[in-house]
């Protein structure tokens, strides 16, 4: 793929991008990490399944985010650069509208606040968020539910 | 109105996007970002070794780092290339002194700038040869893994990373049903089956977990446990020491005290170890951390083995130069090189260019149109001016370097340390062209997209 059939492929999930790391870093920071995330894409461009370009470009966003977030922790702590991954949406995000969501939200796994995130936040279909995680969409929409109804049950018991 | 509706709602209505309006992206940035295939700026170098770091792994029972296999055989030419160099091999190896001095921070866009390259006096242009190695997997991805969960008390079992093709899976060792192993609650050994066969092991729960302590009156949290250091819980360098020998000779890493490097502070102790390859110590590397908690924390080997491929000629350090700033011919040296040379700042810091603190903590109907930081997207942001600097290279070691292959394979081969006159050095291979296919240089060429052109939908 040259350059500018990437360019035209890929300038149309620009929003989509922005909306995405918006949702789980720092504005000021946004810029920066799309960037990142198009310079990933374009070394592994041979590697995008086509048709669905945004899960995958979201799929890199995740782990561009997952290693922000651990180099913002590593200046407090060296050692905090290897905590597990987590992209999802924080908690303190979440608290910023709902509190009470927010406590729900923390007590989720990192995937689970991720598939919950992709179709909720990002809207995209269960078939293209199981291309994120790169499962089977079933297993992904048995995992979608199973979240929800963690989540909802977070909700029961916090109130 | 249902649960499911409700709970949508709810969600939809905390959606941390509706409180800071994303900003519009120019699509000026996928064009640089392809160009920026190129360089590399100081924080992605330290996250690449950082991902060397965790791609550490085990020499099982051959015995990592000298299981070297001796072929007497000089080559001097070679009618097919012995190694097909990887397109990524900037990104993967990424030591030249370019890329390590055009450093930005996180909150700033620095310009980019040109180097020039200028040998020192002293530099030889004595020609001559040096032993090939090919890093070959040994044992088995069930073995590796089982191996280092008994190491570290691991209990549970192997899984697949779902991502990974056949041609070079990942497993993952634990307890986790979580399909990347990682819960926030048990330990998990992850291995890579390419490459080197890196394993790294992590313990969530080793770390110090944050809390809030204070909220406001809407229930916000205003304050956060603060972190303290808890040095007296963390273990003696004679005590790291002792472990670390063990959990690397254990994982296949044959090392002697001498050759572990201990780092500490008031917020943990690492450990690391190079393997070593006929007396050289190569980026291949095991690393053992314990978190402020003292607990083990994190941990990484390899699985592989040395084989000699044979000896073949190379280019002098004064060629080598002339190669210092072309990406494809850069190797990763030892992270000995990396506490040895550290980079000083060549210039004045590049001026501020640009930054957004402009947060809209507005409601969305506040964040619209009318925004102010909206409109600031829209204005033409102020062009960093390149410069051009100068580095000497003063002196030239000797070196073995990693590089990956097409095939994701991972050789060592002849290099140079190239230190130039600002403390910081350029890791150059020194393998003459016909034994290593370079990858092809990418075409930077991006034609302006045509007026009214949206752009290709994901639907």
């Amino acid at each position: 793929m040259s350059p500018e059939e990437f360019t035209n492929l890929y300038r149309g999930f620009l929003p989509q991008i922005s909306g995405y790391l918006i949702r789980r870093c720092d504005r000021s920071d946004v810029e920066e990490l799309a960037s990142r995330v198009f310079e990933i894409a374009w070394r592994k461009r041979t590697q995008a399944p086509k048709g669905f370009e945004l899960a995958w470009l979201y799929r890199i966003a995740g782990f561009v985010i997952s290693n922000h977030r651990r180099a913002i922790r590593s200046e407090q702590s060296f050692l905090e650069r290897f905590r597990p991954s987590d992209f999802a949406p924080s908690p303190e995000d979440i608290a910023v509208a709902d509190l009470s969501l927010s406590k729900a939200w923390k007590k989720l796994s990192s995937f689970e606040r991720e598939a919950i995130s992709l179709t909720a936040f990002e809207g995209l279909s269960n078939q293209d968020a199981a291309r994120v995680f790169e499962i089977s969409p079933n297993a992904f929409t048995q995992r979608l539910a199973k979240a929800r109804n963690q989540l909802k049950a977070n909700l029961s018991s916090d109130s | 109105m249902t649960e499911k509706d409700e709970l949508d709602q709810r969600l939809a209505k905390a959606d941390p996007a509706l409180r800071q309006t994303p900003p519009k992206l120019s699509e000026n940035l996928i064009a640089e970002a392809i160009a920026g295939e190129n360089r590399l700026n100081l924080r992605d170098r330290f996250e690449l070794l950082s991902q060397n770091l965790r791609r550490a792994s085990v020499g099982l029972a051959v015995g990592g780092s000298a299981a070297a296999v001796a072929v007497a055989l000089v080559i001097t030419s070679t009618p097919q290339p012995l190694i097909q160099l990887s397109g990524m091999q900037g990104a993967r190896n990424s030591e030249s002194a370019a890329a390590q001095l055009d450093a930005g921070s996180d909150k700033m866009m620095m310009p980019f700038n040109y180097f020039e390259f200028l040998p020192g006096p002293n530099l030889s242009d004595e020609s001559g040869s040096g032993e090939v190695y090919k890093l070959v997997r040994q044992s088995t991805p069930e073995e590796v893994l089982k191996n280092v969960a008994n190491v570290f008390g691991v209990e549970g079992s192997i899984k697949k990373y779902p991502d990974f093709a056949e041609t070079n899976p990942g497993y993952f060792f634990g307890q986790s049903d979580d399909p990347w192993g990682y819960d926030g609650e048990n330990p998990v050994i992850s291995l890579w089956w390419s490459g080197t066969a890196s394993w790294n092991y992590s313990n969530p729960i080793a770390f110090p977990q944050s809390s809030c302590e204070e909220t406001d009156a809407d229930g916000n949290c205003t304050t956060w446990t603060e972190f303290q250091p808890t040095p007296e819980l963390l273990p003696t360098e004679a005590e790291a020491l002792a472990k670390a020998l063990e959990v690397f000779n254990a994982t296949g890493l044959e090392v002697t005290k001498e050759q572990i490097r201990i780092d500490s502070s008031e917020w943990g102790v690492s450990a690391s170890a190079s393997m070593y390859v006929d007396g050289q110590p190569t980026n291949v590397e095991w690393y053992l951390g314990w978190s402020s908690t003292g607990e083990l924390s994190y941990a990484g080997g390899h699985s592989v083995a040395a084989e000699a491929m044979g000896t073949f000629d190379t280019i002098s350090a004064l060629s080598a130069v002339d190669l210092l700033a072309d990406w494809r011919w850069s190797g990763s040296p030892s992270g000995i090189y990396y506490q040895r040379f550290q980079p000083r700042a060549i210039s004045e810091p590049a001026p501020f260019v640009k930054t957004d603190d402009t947060r809209t903590e507005s409601s969305p109907s506040e964040g619209s149109a009318g925004d102010s930081s909206v409109g600031d997207e829209s204005m033409p942001e102020p062009q960093p001016e390149p410069q051009t600097l100068t580095l000497t290279i003063l002196e030239a070691e000797k070196a073995l370097l990693s590089v990956w292959d097409a095939s994701g394979e991972v050789w060592l081969v002849p290099g140079w340390i190239l230190i130039n006159d600002q403390g910081w050095f350029g890791a150059v291979i020194a393998v003459i062209e016909g034994v290593i296919q370079l990858p092809e240089e990418t075409d930077f060429g991006i034609m302006p997209l045509p007026d009214g052109d949206s752009g290709v939908s994901n639907k």
